[in-house]
């Protein structure tokens, strides 16, 4: 039979390596509690729905009005922990190991997602940057409207990478120029390139503000 | 920066965002630019991206004194600022010059002009520029369908 431990409010470190990208979707998850996989719950009390992952890897969770589902990331975990509690339950052969957090803890507990987020190293904020700029240019190709353009995720998603992308998308600019203008506003809190008339003149003007800062000039 | 096989990926991209213009004699006119848009292009300006201006995007040109709606009235207003004129179809007339006006679910989305030889051209977002036999050839897809048309005197010789 097994055993369970309650970790409470405490926080296991490695919780977080048990997230993966690649693991796959819910519905294609076996429902059995194999030993060694991961069950998740999400939500609040009894309303809440689980699965089992049987590769160990990944969780998924679901919840009355919003089914928060399958996590692709750390970033999707940090933005829905906003709202809920969650638990999850570590099933091994001989014992479990249940972990119940609230929403408020996970909000506030920066060594949980920041771990991987909130403290990336300059070759992952680049690899990131890298890898949503591709998938955000090829989404956009055929668009014309300028706000469906900025609001792709992935778009977001390199706003969500702070001061420290500006440098990134500078280099972008000076390779070619593109609708950087609203990420960079919003980061930097001022638009550098107000009046522009063109693309090209708001990509000089942002250039030319951001030598400034650096020296360059 | 252009190279050949985001060429090719962004000519997928076309097709399969306009299924019908595999369909007809399109030709692509230009490399891909993100300089100027669809709408700058059927304004017949190749230097600004035209789009409803929003306080926080920058760069993006729109007639004086209209609004920042994503609408078909305000589309038709800016073409309206450069003499155009609702008109009743696509065909070729002498001395006219037309332009089409798309819209998906409502929301404009595109725009192509007509040229001398009654052939549309479209630039198509980020994309390249194209010449198509008819203005329906870049509808059924992302762009949705042509909502009106708009003439006005020819302004070439």
């Amino acid at each position: 039979m097994s055993d369970t431990i309650d970790l409470g409010d405490e926080f296991d470190a490695d919780w977080i390596g048990l997230i993966d990208e690649g693991a796959p979707a819910p519905d294609a998850w076996d429902s059995a509690n194999a030993p060694g996989s991961i069950k998740a719950k999400f939500g609040w009390d009894d309303d809440y729905v689980e699965r089992v992952n049987p590769s160990g890897k990944g969780i998924v969770g679901g919840t009355k009005s919003a089914i928060v589902g399958y996590f692709q990331s750390a970033q999707d975990l940090y933005a829905a922990a906003d709202f809920y509690a969650w638990g999850i339950d570590h099933r091994f052969p001989r014992f479990t190991v249940k972990e119940r957090v609230g929403a408020t803890k996970i909000y506030n507990e920066k060594r949980v997602v920041g771990a991987g987020v909130l403290q990336m190293s300059a070759s992952e904020v680049r690899e990131t940057f890298d890898h949503n700029r591709m998938i955000w240019q090829l989404k956009c190709e055929l668009l014309s409207s300028l706000t469906e353009i900025v609001f792709m995720p992935e778009y977001q998603r390199i706003i969500g990478l702070g001061p420290q992308v500006v440098p990134l998308i500078i280099e972008s600019l000076r390779e070619e120029v593109d609708h950087w203008f609203w990420a960079l506003t919003s980061i930097v809190g001022y638009d550098h390139g107000a009046g522009a008339e063109t693309m090209q003149e708001a990509a000089e003007r942002w250039i030319a503000w951001y030598d400034a800062l650096m020296g360059d000039e | 920066m252009s190279s050949p096989q985001l060429d090719a990926l962004a000519l997928q991209y076309l097709e399969q965002g306009c299924p019908r213009l595999p369909q007809s004699t399109y030709r692509q006119t230009s490399p891909r630019t993100k300089r100027y848009n669809c709408i700058a292009w059927a304004a017949g300006d190749s230097t600004r991206w035209w789009w409803p201006p929003h306080p926080l995007v920058g760069g993006s040109h729109w007639p004086d004194g209209l609004p920042g709606d994503v609408t078909l009235e305000n589309f038709e207003r800016a073409y309206e600022t450069l003499g155009y004129r609702r008109c009743h179809g696509p065909e070729l007339e002498d001395g006219l010059e037309k332009v089409a006006v798309y819209a998906l679910n409502g929301t404009p989305t595109h725009a192509a002009r007509q040229l001398a030889s009654g052939r549309w051209t479209s630039k198509c977002g980020e994309s390249f520029d194209i010449e198509h036999p008819l203005a329906e050839d870049v509808g059924g897809g992302v762009y949705g369908e042509v909502a009106f048309y708009m003439s006005r005197p020819s302004t070439s010789a």
